[in-house]
């Protein structure tokens, strides 16, 4: 064999706070994406290296890598050909370690997407397995002569893939893949293949990696007679997978699953009491339905979600997000939910122009300052742990011509020089073209331009972002839905100890009054928390408030004593 | 009056509260006699449910009016000495003062005291009965929060024909001041409506009823599950016009079909709202309309002879109002036959479906929609009806038109509060209104229809129901106008449009 586990040293994370995860800003960044430090056009690690400094000061706790190992690159690198190496274009193993090390010195930490389901057909246990019946490395696949199993599985990539079984001639049978045919599923039945994944976890982690964000888990074991998704196999895995970490590495490293699937079914993947799996879960259907909410001005479409949203483990979070690399998605979730997106959306031409393809967060919201800011308000107050994408903070744009995967990829765009200051390298070299439209291109939209002035989105983002973390109530407090007199105000009450946080929001692009019952408070006074604005007292009337046209506040509660 | 009664009340410096009482009674939003004078208002019955600190009197009071008629009203009483902070109470809970003991002591609508308050809920806690001076209350609550640590309780300041009150964020009492004879409707409703499964309403967590002879027992307080987070349809709808009025102002003049698409592609739409608003509608008279409710909340078969009665009767007071004298009615003169086409039409309506018990009072102000979708609320019918008729079967699409004629109320009313007819915008606008009502009136009745189902027993078939459906939102309008020429006259423009516009 020609890929084990090369050598590494043990590295300790800044500190041994083991609920970081729950108070901490994702940002989740694409090497290729980020920064280019020799100039071949491609960002690599050593350029990401170089902008941890700005990382940090924008208040970043943790990255989050989206795949940088070994890779025909056929499905953005979700398809690994060596768990043990990094795409040559970004770097090596120690430049790796020198990023992590790096991060760390700076109390940052960093988590990589790791793909446990499937590896590429150019993995070299694909290509041992496919040369023979006999080879020991046969059994890593799930074969099968005929394509009469698992029939009530359904196709994910439905505009692709016609069946999840696939002939291979080489092989002289059929293998299993729930993705692309590209993608052969890993066959979870054999201990070797448990044995060979908790190796490539150790490797990592050894290498000082605070943890994985998990690709695709439902999908992990397949069974006759069921959907093989959520099978209590793939729960009993990741609760190895979790056991390991935790045995040899102590808590303060974490997992984040990625079930595409209505809440009350993730929290199944935070495991129980006896047998935890993940740390986290990403929330889906939160995300699709802030931007309904905004869209018709009023707040039932997030609020019916969070009720729908059962209460998860004390030392567990949510992962939300306002976007990320995917599309604002319908797909993966459940039929009723997809109705109810489908009935709302569809008379809607504006919204269904969105669905299916990659928009960033500013052109979904027509490049509306004050909703950024209101939905990055959301992202930072409501019950889950924000995870940011690369460039939203500056309020980058996209490219919906260069289709489906890329238009959402273009290189970050730091100045307002060649290349938007992402690359040297000539500008027909580069991976994909910087955006250059008037409106979202990088001589309008750039990091240097907005670290200049204190009133940019960039310095509105490190504010709130700064805020958040000075309140761990964010983080860990308590989380109830207020009532409020006016459906297009959604407020609510974030309670750890002291800390009594209150968020109001207008979803509506008009200024609103709001009145909310916070007798419950009387006597105490509402502080704004950026400016520490003092508010008029709570009293025993209902408590009036007037909101900007997509305003949002975030009081502090306090007895003030005078 | 028994000497019971009066000795409570003469404990208390009441014997002569009469006249403060029909002060107070005149006063008030839920006094649904305004248009008749009082004669005399007299204590019919009382309870002291506690004696001192608070004294809190249970009382039914009489009203009697100079015509000859008369009603019952539920004033419970509370009686603080002139020293205690409850003597500053809000003016409009305030009743008089009395000389008790050689003592001051304030006279308030009890409702408006904590102390007060918190003892009722006892009794539901409880379930405690108490014996008045002429029958007795039966409190009963199942589920309820403990009394202990209960936090303030909350009285809600919007006056309707009821009074609200909530303790914490769980329970909801609705007061009910008019005292009536006969079976109570709303409890009448509830209960039909539980055993037809429909499910969108609030849960019923206890209540009070008040049991006298010769009457059933008449509920005169709902203890409901809270309604969290909730907001009236009128609030959501408005919202969603607002939106599409500022966009008509913007625009420089469109087309009817441009319209049709402002409303379509419109962000903060309500037609889905609206959607989901007839599927719950459906399943109200799906439920109301379920064979196995018997007694006087059966559903029985539309008769030829009902919708004859019923056409005659639409007609009648159609030229009831048109009798009256108000130039603003020329144009609906004009039109009286068209009118009456719509119901006659009526008269030959085949297969007519069932009547049932409706909801008699169905509107935006009426639905909440919550985290759990709409809820329908107040089943007690139109406070101003006597019971008897509140009590009447229907059919249910006379619920359906009282919705759709709410849409276009909405659109006015959105429209009245940005503009006024002399603008020259208004036309304009008003036609953004109409296409809004159009779309959100369409998008109910199809999920309605949808929800309905083939199921025969509710609706008359084919294309029967809309002619059913439209002599019933005629007939809301025709009401309407007279309505509004008596108290908003500035609003009778909104059911005339409707009316005048009609196609046969």
């Amino acid at each position: 064999m020609t890929q084990t586990a090369p050598e590494t040293r043990t590295f300790t994370t800044p500190d041994k706070d083991p609920l970081w995860y729950k108070r901490a800003v994702f940002y989740e960044v694409l090497v290729r994406a980020f920064a280019d430090s020799n100039g071949d056009g491609v960002g690599d690690f050593r350029g990401l290296i170089d902008k941890l400094d700005y990382l940090e000061w924008l208040g970043v706790d943790c990255l989050w890598l989206l795949p940088f190992n070994q890779s025909p690159l056929r499905d953005g690198g979700y398809d690994i050909a060596d768990y043990y190496a990094v795409l040559p274009e970004y770097g090596t193993v120690d430049d790796v370690r020198e990023l992590v090390e790096k991060a760390h010195a700076r109390g940052m930490r960093v988590v990589m997407d790791l793909v446990m389901n499937h590896t590429s057909d150019q993995h070299e246990w694909f290509k041992q397995a496919r040369s023979s019946k006999d080879n020991p490395y046969r059994d890593y696949y799930m074969w099968s002569e005929t394509q009469d199993k698992y029939n009530d599985v359904r196709i994910i990539f439905i505009d692709t893939e016609v069946s999840n079984w696939t002939w291979d001639d080489a092989a002289g049978a059929y293998f299993w893949h729930r993705f692309f045919s590209h993608q052969p599923d890993l066959n979870y039945d054999n201990p070797r293949v448990h044995e060979e994944m908790l190796d490539i976890v150790r490797f990592w982690l050894d290498l000082g990696m605070d943890g994985f964000r998990l690709d695709a888990v439902p999908y992990l074991y397949a069974r006759d007679g069921t959907n093989c998704e959520n099978l209590p196999e793939t729960h009993a895995f990741l609760a190895k997978v979790r056991r390991t970490m935790d045995e040899e590495y102590g808590p303060g490293r974490v997992l984040l699953s990625e079930a595409n699937q209505w809440p009350e079914d993730v929290v199944d993947y935070y495991g129980t009491p006896e047998a935890p799996e993940c740390h986290m879960n990403f929330h889906f259907p939160i995300m699709p339905r802030m931007f309904m909410a905004l869209r018709r001005e009023q707040r039932y479409p997030i609020t019916e979600i969070l009720e729908r949203t059962p209460p998860i483990p004390d030392n567990c979070a949510w992962g939300i997000f306002l976007r990320n690399h995917d599309e604002l998605t319908l797909e993966m979730v459940t039929d009723e939910e997809r109705d109810y997106m489908y009935q709302e959306y569809a008379h809607d031409p504006r919204m269904k122009l969105n669905l299916g393809i990659r928009r960033r967060l500013a052109p979904l919201l027509d490049n509306g300052r004050h909703k950024m800011e209101l939905f990055t308000g959301l992202l930072l107050s409501l019950p889950g742990t924000p995870i940011m994408y690369y460039g939203d903070e500056i309020g980058m744009g996209d490219n919906i011509y260069l289709g489906d995967r890329d238009g959402v990829r273009t290189p970050m765009q730091w100045t307002m020089d060649r290349n938007a200051g992402f690359s040297q390298a000539d500008f027909a070299q580069l991976y994909l073209p910087v955006l250059m439209d008037p409106v979202y291109g990088y001589q309008a939209v750039n990091v240097e331009g907005q670290r200049r002035h204190e009133s940019s989105l960039l310095h509105f983002m490190r504010r709130f972002i700064t805020l958040r973390k000075k309140w761990p109530v964010f983080g860990e407090g308590s989380f109830e839905i207020l009532e409020a007199s006016n459906p297009s105000v959604f407020a609510y009450l974030r309670v750890l100890g002291d800390q009594i946080v209150l968020c109001v929001n207008n979803l509506s692009r008009f200024p609103q009054p709001v009145e909310l019952d916070m007798r419950r408070y009387a006597g105490m006074t509402p502080v704004e928390m950026v400016g520490k604005v003092h508010f008029p007292a709570i009293g025993e009337l209902p408590y009036l408030l007037t909101m900007a046209p997509h305003g949002f506040y975030w009081f502090h509660i306090q007895e003030l004593r005078t | 009056m028994t000497v019971a009664a009066d000795d409570v009340l003469a404990r208390h410096g009441l014997l002569e509260i009469g006249d403060a009482l029909r002060e107070h009674v005149a006063r008030q939003r839920w006094f649904g006699g305004k248009e008749r004078s009082i004669a005399a208002v007299s204590i019919e019955d009382v309870a002291e449910i506690s004696a001192h600190d608070p004294t809190f009197l249970f009382v039914v009071a009489r009203v009697h009016y100079e015509d000859g008629g008369s009603d019952c009203y539920n004033i419970p009483l509370g009686i603080r000495d002139a020293g205690h902070p409850m003597a500053g109470v809000d003016p409009k809970f305030l009743i008089t003062t009395v000389n008790r003991d050689g003592t001051t002591a304030v006279v308030y609508d009890a409702l408006a005291d904590n102390d007060c308050s918190l003892l009722l809920w006892a009794d539901m806690v409880g379930n405690v009965e108490r014996t008045t001076a002429q029958a007795s209350l039966r409190a009963e609550g199942t589920g309820l929060a403990p009394l202990e640590g209960s936090g303030a309780i909350r009285l809600f300041p919007a006056e309707q024909s009821n009074t609200a009150l909530s303790r914490g964020n769980d329970e909801f009492l609705k007061w009910v001041r008019h005292i009536d004879s006969g079976p109570s409707i709303e409890l009448e409703m509830i209960d039909a409506l539980r055993q037809g499964g429909f499910i969108h309403m609030a849960e019923t967590l206890g209540g009070i009823d008040y049991l006298r002879r010769d009457e059933p027992p008449t509920r005169i307080a709902f203890l409901q599950r809270y309604l969290h987070n909730a907001s009236e349809g009128w609030a959501m709808a408005l919202t969603s016009l607002r939106d599409l009025y500022t966009g008509a102002e913007e625009d420089d003049g469109r087309s009817p079909s441009e319209r049709r698409a402002a409303v379509a592609e419109q962000g903060p739409a309500f037609t889905p709202e609206a959607a989901r608003l007839g599927e719950v509608t459906a399943e109200m008279h799906l439920a109301l309309s379920w064979p196995g409710l018997s007694g006087d909340v059966a559903p029985v078969p539309i008769t030829d002879a009902d919708l004859g009665d019923w056409a005659t009767a639409m007609t009648q007071d159609l030229d009831k109002l048109l009798e009256l004298s108000n130039p603003r009615l020329e144009k609906l003169r004009a039109v009286r036959g068209q009118i009456v086409e719509h119901f006659d039409a009526l008269r030959h309506v085949a297969d007519p479906g069932v009547a049932t018990r409706i909801h008699g009072d169905y509107h935006l102000g009426q639905v909440l929609r919550t985290d759990l979708g709409w809820i329908v609320i107040d089943f007690e019918g139109e406070p101003a009806r006597p019971s008897a008729e509140r009590r009447l079967r229907w059919s249910p699409l006379r619920d359906v038109a009282g919705m759709l004629r709410s849409f276009d109320y909405a659109a006015a009313a959105a429209l009245a509060e940005r503009t006024s007819p002399d603008d020259p915008a208004w036309e304009e606008l008003s036609a953004q209104g109409d296409a809004w009502a159009q779309a959100n009136r369409d998008a109910f009745w199809q999920a309605y229809v949808a929800r309905i189902g083939n199921s025969s027993r509710v609706l008359p078939r084919g294309d029967s129901a809309m002619v059913v459906r439209r002599a019933f939102e005629v007939q809301k309008a025709v009401y309407e106008v007279l309505y509004e020429l008596g108290h908003r006259p500035e609003w009778v423009n909104i059911p005339l449009r409707f009316l005048l516009r009609l196609r046969p």
